[in-house]
């Protein structure tokens, strides 16, 4: 299987925060989930795909070509859609393919007025003075109209009504229903992935926790809750992000952990959303002991 | 190639929205022209104001965020310096033409004759004020945010100018010699301005190509 | 076809697609030669993942109960008269282990258990 994506061992330092040693796969023609909360490396390492910043290790390959060496042939497969709009405010909505086009050798005129008519994006209408969720579907038109094999989404929900949301999950699906094309989809919103990522990467704190396919995740981890006095030692060493009250504690542990507890333990299958909550609690308690 | 040609064309259209700007150049130089004594100071003010112009596409880089745009766009960075300088030199030879018809038209209705030697003298050093202002300003601009060093991107063209007219008056006698030739050889006058200006701005652009190839979009 | 998910009841996805499907196709509502959805377009209709979906028919292709031809899709197999028994001896055997482990919490004697089921037998005529 080709992939569209490979991230090896990529690393970055901030100083007060770095990447350490990132590495994941995406197979073309899948959708994966980079899942992490605020600040936890997502922005860092997509900029790095693109090479918008230098990076200390590591390598990046998509389509199966150097990002740097190739940067200018990779791009014209690429199309991006960042958290924030990235046209100038005062352009008309039909500057903006005027001011891009030339770059993209396959850009298709026709199909990117389609865009426009089925999200109403009127065609005179100044960047400023669009809605929010009307600026995300201009940089996605832009983004599926020059024959793109990989998007990457840069928190492209964040700030979008439900519906909104639900429209652009929509457009995704659409898009990869050819199978030809992948998607990489960064979010702190991981509801939208719950129903259609094929695959996720959860980042926590610059390090990779999980790379693979959401089945697998989802198999892979369970939510437990119990009574004080089922919290074993054992338990204790291996549960992750544990929560005590007076009438018990809930946590998560990994798959290997379950057929060990003791029946009267309850197991929950996890969300994303869950497994996210649970890793942050555990760093916060690592944190405290600094 | 066609990628600087590209690229140009984005940098049209990121200052089309300021083309309005020129109007009120124009207005300010009549203006100008018409109180002063010596109408071809004309060509000073709108030399400066292009200059600034120009680099006002750094701002509008700035407050539009269009460093997302450009980290995403297949467009190498050398592309985007090149095309940068070669849009200006393009939009300060028109300028200057702009400069020598409004000069003209307010000698003109103002019955002012001056001669040939004071107006080439006149334009060929705006063309270098020109040159020098976006030579000096460029390479700040393309390492700096523009919001930043907006004062700190002034001064130097403005203390080396300072420093050439008060070393060129108190050196006046070294400097005969030059003049005399000048005076005989006018053409030459235009010659040096145009080349001296050329090269500032080519050691400039390679500059800017080095320091925008280090710098995080 | 009717294939309907839930994320109620703690069956993994892939499970209730194969279930829903091999029940389609045992009691004759999909016949051999039938074609299946695409992967895809079945993931795209359901909301789910693309790799769900192929688990689904990785597995339902292994059990004998499809095949998939590059290119043109996935069709439903003639029912093996093999599979389809084994499949419904399985079905047999769970459900004895439920109507076992209900037992043990009743407390009741192998007998007891062994005479529930002659009852039931009677009661059904069951030959």
């Amino acid at each position: 299987m080709n992939n569209a994506l490979e991230v090896n061992k990529l690393c970055k330092d901030y100083g007060d925060f770095s990447l350490n040693n990132i590495s994941f796969s995406l197979p073309a023609g899948y959708i994966m989930g980079f899942v992490g909360q605020n600040g936890s490396g997502k922005t860092t390492t997509i900029r790095l795909i693109l090479n918008m910043t230098a990076r200390n290790d590591g390598n990046i390959r998509i389509f199966g070509m150097d990002n740097i060496l190739e940067e200018q042939k990779i791009k014209q497969g690429i199309a991006v859609v960042l958290d924030d709009i990235s046209f100038v405010e005062n352009w008309k909505v039909y500057e903006v393919e005027k001011a891009v086009k030339g770059f993209y050798n396959n850009w298709d005129s026709t199909l990117f007025h389609q865009y426009l008519n089925s999200f109403n994006l009127p065609i005179n209408k100044k960047v400023k003075d669009l809605s929010r969720g009307m600026k995300m579907k201009l940089m996605l038109a832009v983004a599926m109209s020059h024959d793109a094999k990989l998007l990457i989404l840069d928190e492209p929900t964040s700030g979008l009504d439900p519906i909104a949301r639900d429209e652009l999950l929509e457009i995704l699906s659409e898009y990869i229903s050819d199978g030809q094309r992948s998607v990489l989809f960064s979010t702190h919103i991981t509801s939208d992935l719950e129903k259609i990522a094929d695959y996720i990467t959860l980042i926590d704190n610059g390090n990779i926790f999980y790379t693979g396919t959401k089945d697998d995740l989802l198999e892979s981890f369970y939510v437990i809750k119990g009574g004080l006095d089922e919290l074993t030692n054992h338990l204790q060493e291996k549960i992750i992000g544990v929560t005590t009250h007076k009438t018990g504690f809930t946590g998560l542990v990994p798959a290997s952990e379950v057929k060990k507890l003791s029946k009267s333990i309850i197991i929950e299958i996890s969300t994303i959303d869950e497994i996210l909550v649970y890793i942050s609690k555990e760093d916060k308690k690592h944190e405290q002991h600094y | 190639m066609s990628n600087i040609i590209n690229s140009i064309k984005l940098d049209y259209y990121i200052l089309k929205s300021n083309f309005k700007i020129i109007l009120i150049v124009v207005f300010l130089a009549m203006f100008i022209g018409i109180m002063t004594s010596n109408p071809p100071v004309i060509m000073y003010v709108i030399s400066i104001y292009s200059a600034n112009f120009m680099g006002s596409i750094f701002s509008i880089y700035e407050k539009n965020k269009l460093n997302k745009l450009y980290g995403v766009l297949p467009l190498g960075k050398q592309q985007v310096v090149i095309g940068r300088y070669l849009f200006t030199l393009a939009v300060g030879v028109l300028d200057g033409v702009m400069a020598i018809v409004l000069t003209l038209i307010v000698l003109y209705f103002r019955n002012i004759n001056i001669s040939n030697l004071a107006f080439i003298s006149y334009l060929s050093s705006s063309i270098l004020l020109f040159c020098v202002f976006i030579s000096v300003q460029f390479p700040l601009y393309f390492k700096y945010e523009h919001s930043k060093i907006t004062v700190v991107a002034i001064l130097p063209p403005v203390v080396l100018f300072i420093i050439g007219i008060t070393l060129f008056k108190k050196n006046a006698e070294l400097f005969s010699p030059i003049i005399k030739y000048f005076i005989q050889n006018q053409n030459m006058i235009w010659l040096i301005g145009i080349c001296a200006g050329l090269i500032f701005l080519c050691f400039s652009c390679l500059l800017s190509c080095v320091i925008y190839k280090n710098r995080e979009l | 076809m009717r294939i309907i998910i839930t994320n109620t009841l703690g069956i993994p996805i892939y499970e209730q697609i194969k279930e829903q499907i091999k029940a389609a196709i045992l009691s004759d509502e999909l016949n051999e030669g039938d074609i299946l959805p695409s992967i895809r377009q079945l993931a795209k209709d359901l909301k789910i993942s693309v790799i769900t979906t192929t688990r689904a028919y990785t597995d339902l292709e292994q059990e004998g109960f499809i095949t998939s031809v590059q290119g043109k899709g996935s069709f439903v197999l003639p029912k093996n008269g093999e599979l389809v028994h084994e499949q419904l001896l399985r079905k047999i055997e769970d459900s004895f282990l439920t109507a076992i482990n209900t037992g043990k919490i009743a407390k009741l004697t192998r007998k007891e258990l062994l005479q529930i089921l002659e009852f039931t037998l009677e009661g059904n005529n069951y030959e």
